[in-house]
C-alpha cells in the first residue's frame, strides 16, 4: 500500500553514513598489510590521513558538479553535459566498474568465511546467498538500502574500536617509530590506500536524493573523516603490535589482531570468530550499494526495469567473481579496481565538471 | 466483441459498488414506504425479517378503539422495560386527549416519555432497527413509524485484563460492548478534542467500528489512511478485531504484527495522547492501535507508572529475552555442528561427553524438542486451567527428563530450549513473542546449513525485511532508523519523566509539545 507519509529522502546522517560505510569495506581489514608493504615504513597511516584529505576534496569537487544540475543524478546530467552517446557510453562503463566491484567484494566475502569458518562449504555457494541477499536488500530502494546502514553503522564502528580497545594492552610504541621518514615513502603509501577509498565518487549519485541537498558538503566531509580516523587508527593498532615487518606477511591483518586479543575466564574462546559477522556487514553494506548503482546504470542505459536490471547483473557478478583463481589473483583485482576508481570515478567526473564549466552549462 | 466484453465487465463492477454502498439492496420490498394500514404493514415487516418467531408485536388500542398502533421488537435484542413503560405512559392519557389526533412527531414529543426517538417512514429503516434491537411504533392512521431507543446491552462486568497483566496499573480492561469500551477510554481522556469516527463494517454483521484520533495532535494522514483502509473492507461479517487487522495491515506476508493489540484502556489513552489512532470493534474487547512500531515489542504500558531506573533495566531484560528467543537455539546448533573451535576446552569435553550416545545431528535435537515444547504449549493453552498446568509440568519434567535419560537429546539441549522457551514468553504482548517463535525455526535451520554464517545471513535477511516493513506509513524501526534522537530518550532505555518533553518524532503529531519546560 502506499505510504501516507512521505520519507524516503535521505537526510544527513544517512549520506555520512552511507558514504562511510561504501567506503569501510574489504579495504578494512587488508589496508595494514598493503600501506606496511607499498611505504616499507611505520608511517603509513600518515598516507591514510593525506589519502582521505584528498579524497574530501575530490568529493567537494564533485558536489561543485553536482550542484550545476540540481536534483539530478550522474548517470541523468552525463548526457546533458556530453551529449547521449557519450553520456550513455560513460554510464554504461560506470556500471561495468560497479558490476567488477560487486564481484570482488563478494568473492574477497567468500574467500574470507572459506578461511576462518566454513572451510568445506563450496565458495559459490557462499557467494550466491550473499549476492540474493543483497538483491532483496536492493529491491527495497535506496531508501531502503540508506536506513539499514544506519542500523549497522552503530555495530561495525563499536566492534572495530573494541578490537582496538580489547588489544591495546600489547601495543608498542617501538613499532610504529620513527613517525617521519620523509615524503617517498608516504607517496607510496598513498598509492596502495586507494582501493580503501573506493566507494567514496557514491556523492554523484546520492546528492540528489537528499531532503536538503544543500547540506551535501557537511555530509561527505563527515562521511569520508569517519572511515579516514578509523582506518588510520587500524594501521596504527595493527602497526605497533604485529610491527611492520610482520604486518607485510599477514593476508588479513585485522583478523590476526583480533585473534591476539585473550580474555581469561570468557565464555568463549577463540574471539576472532565473532567478529567475522562484522566483516560480513561491513562488506554486504558495500555490495550493496555498489550492486544498486550497477543497476541504476543499467536501468538508464537500457530503459528496462529496475528489477530486470538487478535481476541481469546477477550472474555477471557471480561469473566475475568466479574468475580469479586464487587469494592472489582476487587481490589483485583489487588493485585494478582501485585504478578504475581513480579513472571513472574520479578521472571522468572531474573532466565532465571541466567540460560543463567550459560549455557555461547550467541548470 | 471486445467492446461489448469490457461493458459487460464495466456493468458488473458498477453493480457491484452499488451493491457495496447499500448493502440492504436485497429485497425490493426495502424501498417501499409504510403504507399507513397497521395489518398489512406488519405482515411485509414480518416477511421481510423471514417470518421469525422472535418479532414480538404487541398491538395496543387508544382513544376508546379509535386509535389503533402495535409495538414491534426483537425480544432478546430489546429491553422490555422500555416498552413496557412507553405502553403505560400511553394507557394513562388523559380522557380528552386524542392519540388519533396527534401526528407521530407530536406523539413522540409530548406523549412518550423516552429520550431517544426517532420518526421512520420506510421498511428499510425499519427493519435495520428492528434489528439493532430498537423498538417500532406503528399506527393504522399515519404513514411514519416512532423508533424508541430500546437496545439491550449484554455485557460483562469489568475484569483485570488477562492477557496483560501488570504489576502496577490500573485493573481495569476492556470489555465485549463498544460503548462501554469508549467510555473507558474517554473517562482517561476527558478532551473536547477526542474524535470518534463511526464505521459499519461487514455487509450481514454490520459490526460497529469506531476510530479514535485526537484532533490537532495525531497526524491527519495517518488517521486518513486508516479510514481510507477501513472504507476499503468489504466482507460479509467481522466478529473479531483480528479480522479487521489483517485486512488493514501492509504486508500480510511478514510475520511481524503490523498494528497493536490491546486489552488495557490506560495503553489506548497514552497511545492515543502519543499520536496514534485506535481502532475500537463491537463485541471484542481487544482493541487495535496503529501505527505499531518496533519498540512495542519490548515495551509495556507500566514502564511509564514505575521509576526510569526500573523501567530501564526491564526494557534491556526483554531486549535480551526477545534475542535469545531468536537466536539462541540457532546459535547452539551452530556452536555444536560446525564451531567446536569457540566453545572453552573443559566444557567442550564434557558437551562432547554428554552428547555421547545421541544419535541425531544437533539440528534434529534441536527441533525434536522444540516442536514438542510448542506442542506442550499450545495443549496447556486449550486444556482448562488446572489440567492445563498439570500438562504442563508433566509435560516439560517428564518428557524433559526422559527423553535425556533415554539419549533422544543431551541436557544441554534441555537447557536451551527450556531458557528460550521462558525467554519468548518474557515480551509484555504475547503476539509478539509469536513472531519470534516463528523466525526461530528459519534461523535454525540456517545454522544448520551454513553455521554462523548462516546466522549472519539470516539476521541481515530479517533485518532488511524490518527496514523495508511499514505500518501506516511510519517505519516499523523508528525511531532507531531513520536516526531520531528524540526517539531514543524513550527506546530500550525510558529516560526520566521529566526528560520526555516531546511527542514521538515518527508519528508526526501537530502538537509536538507533551510537557511544559518548566518541570
Amino acid at each position: 500500500m502506499k505510504s501516507a507519509l512521505n520519507t524516503s529522502e535521505l537526510t544527513q546522517n544517512q549520506v555520512t553514513i552511507g558514504i562511510s560505510l561504501t567506503v569501510l569495506g574489504v579495504g578494512m581489514i587488508t589496508l595494514p598489510r598493503e600501506v606496511f608493504t607499498a611505504a616499507g615504513v611505520a608511517s603509513g597511516w600518515v598516507s591514510v590521513l593525506l589519502t582521505g584529505i584528498i579524497a574530501a576534496g575530490v568529493m567537494l569537487l564533485m558536489i561543485v558538479l553536482n550542484n550545476r544540475y540540481p536534483g539530478m543524478s550522474y548517470y541523468q546530467y552525463n548526457r546533458i553535459i556530453v551529449g547521449s552517446w557519450i553520456g550513455g557510453f560513460i554510464t554504461l562503463i560506470t556500471s561495468i566498474y560497479y558490476v567488477t566491484f560487486a564481484a570482488f567484494e563478494t568473492r574477497a566475502m567468500a574467500e574470507l568465511i572459506q578461511m576462518f569458518i566454513l572451510d568445506r562449504t563450496p565458495v559459490s555457494f557462499t557467494m550466491l546467498i550473499f549476492i540474493g541477499t543483497a538483491v532483496y536488500l536492493v529491491l527495497g530502494g535506496y531508501s531502503a538500502i540508506f536506513r539499514l546502514f544506519e542500523l549497522y553503522f552503530p555495530a561495525i564502528i563499536f566492534f572495530t574500536l573494541l578490537i582496538m580497545i580489547l588489544s591495546a594492552n600489547q601495543f608498542e610504541m617501538n613499532h610504529i617509530r620513527p613517525f617521519f621518514e620523509g615524503f617517498p615513502p608516504i607517496m607510496k603509501g598513498m598509492s596502495a590506500t586507494v582501493l580503501s577509498f573506493v566507494g567514496m565518487e557514491i556523492i554523484l549519485f546520492i546528492q540528489a536524493f537528499m531532503r536538503k541537498p544543500e547540506r551535501a558538503k557537511k555530509a561527505a566531509v563527515y562521511g569520508i573523516a569517519i572511515p579516514t580516523v578509523l582506518y588510520a587508527i587500524i594501521v596504527i593498532m595493527v602497526g605497533g603490535i604485529m610491527g611492520v615487518g610482520e604486518t607485510m606477511t599477514l593476508v588479513y591483518p585485522l583478523m590476526e589482531l583480533a585473534k591476539s586479543i585473550e580474555i581469561r575466564n570468557f565464555f568463549f574462546e577463540r574471539f576472532e570468530t565473532f567478529f567475522i559477522p562484522l566483516w560480513i556487514l561491513s562488506i554486504f553494506t558495500t555490495l550493496a550499494i555498489v550492486l544498486y548503482l550497477a543497476a541504476l546504470g543499467i536501468k538508464t542505459v537500457f530503459n528496462v526495469k529496475k528489477e530486470t536490471a538487478v535481476f541481469s547483473i546477477i550472474p555477471i557478478i557471480y561469473i566475475l567473481a568466479m574468475t580469479p583463481k586464487n587469494i592472489n589473483e582476487m587481490f589483485t583485482m583489487g588493485v585494478w579496481i582501485g585504478y578504475s576508481m581513480l579513472a571513472i570515478g574520479v578521472g571522468i567526473p572531474l573532466i565532465l565538471l571541466l567540460v560543463s564549466i567550459l560549455r557555461r552549462q547550467k541548470q | 466483441m471486445k467492446k461489448f466484453l469490457n461493458r459487460l465487465l464495466f456493468q458488473h463492477v458498477q453493480k457491484k459498488s452499488e451493491y457495496t454502498s447499500e448493502p440492504f439492496e436485497t429485497s425490493p420490498l426495502h424501498h417501499e414506504r409504510l403504507t399507513g394500514e397497521l395489518q398489512n404493514d406488519i405482515q411485509t415487516l414480518k416477511a421481510l425479517l423471514g417470518n421469525s418467531f422472535d418479532l414480538k408485536i404487541v398491538r395496543f388500542t387508544s382513544d376508546p378503539y379509535a386509535y389503533d398502533g402495535a409495538f414491534l421488537f426483537i425480544e432478546e435484542l430489546t429491553d422490555t422495560a422500555v416498552v413496557h413503560e412507553q405502553l403505560r405512559a400511553i394507557r394513562s392519557l388523559s380522557e380528552t386527549t386524542y392519540l388519533s389526533d396527534m401526528s407521530p412527531e407530536t406523539m413522540r414529543q409530548e406523549v412518550l416519555t423516552i429520550s431517544e426517538s426517532s420518526i421512520v417512514d420506510t421498511l428499510h429503516q425499519c427493519s435495520s432497527h428492528l434489528l439493532q434491537g430498537n423498538t417500532l411504533i406503528l399506527s393504522d392512521k399515519y404513514k411514519d413509524g416512532i423508533i424508541l431507543n430500546s437496545r439491550k446491552m449484554p455485557q460483562r462486568s469489568i475484569q483485570a485484563p488477562s492477557s496483560e497483566s501488570v504489576v502496577r496499573g490500573p485493573r481495569d480492561g476492556f470489555v465485549e460492548t463498544l460503548l462501554l469500551n469508549i467510555g473507558l477510554v474517554r473517562k482517561r481522556l476527558k478532551d473536547p478534542d477526542l474524535q470518534l469516527d463511526y464505521f459499519k463494517v461487514g455487509e450481514r454483521s454490520k459490526t460497529d467500528v469506531v476510530v479514535m484520533s485526537i484532533n490537532g495532535l495525531t497526524n491527519p494522514k495517518i488517521v486518513q489512511e486508516v479510514k481510507n483502509r477501513l472504507n476499503k473492507i468489504d466482507i460479509d461479517s467481522v466478529q473479531e478485531s483480528g479480522v479487521i487487522e489483517q485486512l488493514i495491515e501492509e504486508n500480510s506476508l511478514s510475520p511481524f504484527p503490523q498494528v497493536q493489540v490491546t486489552e488495557r484502556p490506560d495503553t489506548v489513552a497514552g497511545s492515543l495522547a502519543e499520536g496514534r489512532v485506535a481502532i475500537i470493534v463491537d463485541h471484542t474487547p481487544f482493541v487495535l492501535i496503529a501505527p505499531l512500531t518496533i519498540n512495542s515489542f519490548y515495551q509495556s504500558a507500566e514502564d511509564y507508572y514505575e521509576r526510569w531506573v526500573y523501567s530501564s533495566l526491564i526494557r534491556i531484560l526483554r531486549v535480551a529475552a526477545a534475542l535469545i528467543a531468536l537466536c539462541l537455539p540457532s546459535i547452539y546448533v551452530a556452536l555444536i555442528s560446525y564451531h567446536q573451535g569457540l566453545i572453552p576446552t573443559d566444557l567442550v569435553i564434557s558437551l562432547a561427553g554428554s552428547r555421547e550416545g545421541v544419535p541425531f545431528p544437533s539440528i534434529v535435537e534441536a527441533l525434536l524438542m522444540e516442536v514438542t515444547i510448542e506442542i506442550l504449549r499450545e495443549a496447556g493453552i486449550r486444556l482448562p486451567n488446572p489440567v492445563g498446568q498439570a500438562v504442563g509440568i508433566v509435560g516439560g519434567l517428564v518428557i524433559g527428563e526422559s527423553a535425556v535419560s533415554a539419549g533422544l537429546v543431551s541436557p544441554m539441549m534441555v537447557i536451551v530450549v527450556a531458557l528460550t522457551a521462558i525467554s519468548s514468553f518474557a515480551l509484555p504482548q504475547y503476539y509478539v513473542g509469536v513472531s519470534l517463535r516463528i523466525l526461530r525455526f528459519p534461523i535454525m535451520i540456517s545454522a544448520a546449513l551454513l553455521g554462523l554464517y548462516g546466522i549472519v545471513i539470516a539476521l541481515i535477511l530479517l533485518s532488511i525485511h524490518l527496514i523495508r516493513l511499514k505500518s501506516f506509513g511510519v517505519y516499523y524501526l523508528e525511531p532507531l532508523v531513520p536516526y531520531s534522537p528524540k526517539g531514543w530518550k524513550d527506546m530500550f532505555i525510558r529516560t526520566q519523566t521529566k526528560s520526555l518533553k516531546s511527542r514521538p518524532d515518527m508519528l508526526h503529531p501537530q502538537d509536538k509539545k507533551r510537557m511544559s519546560s518548566k518541570n
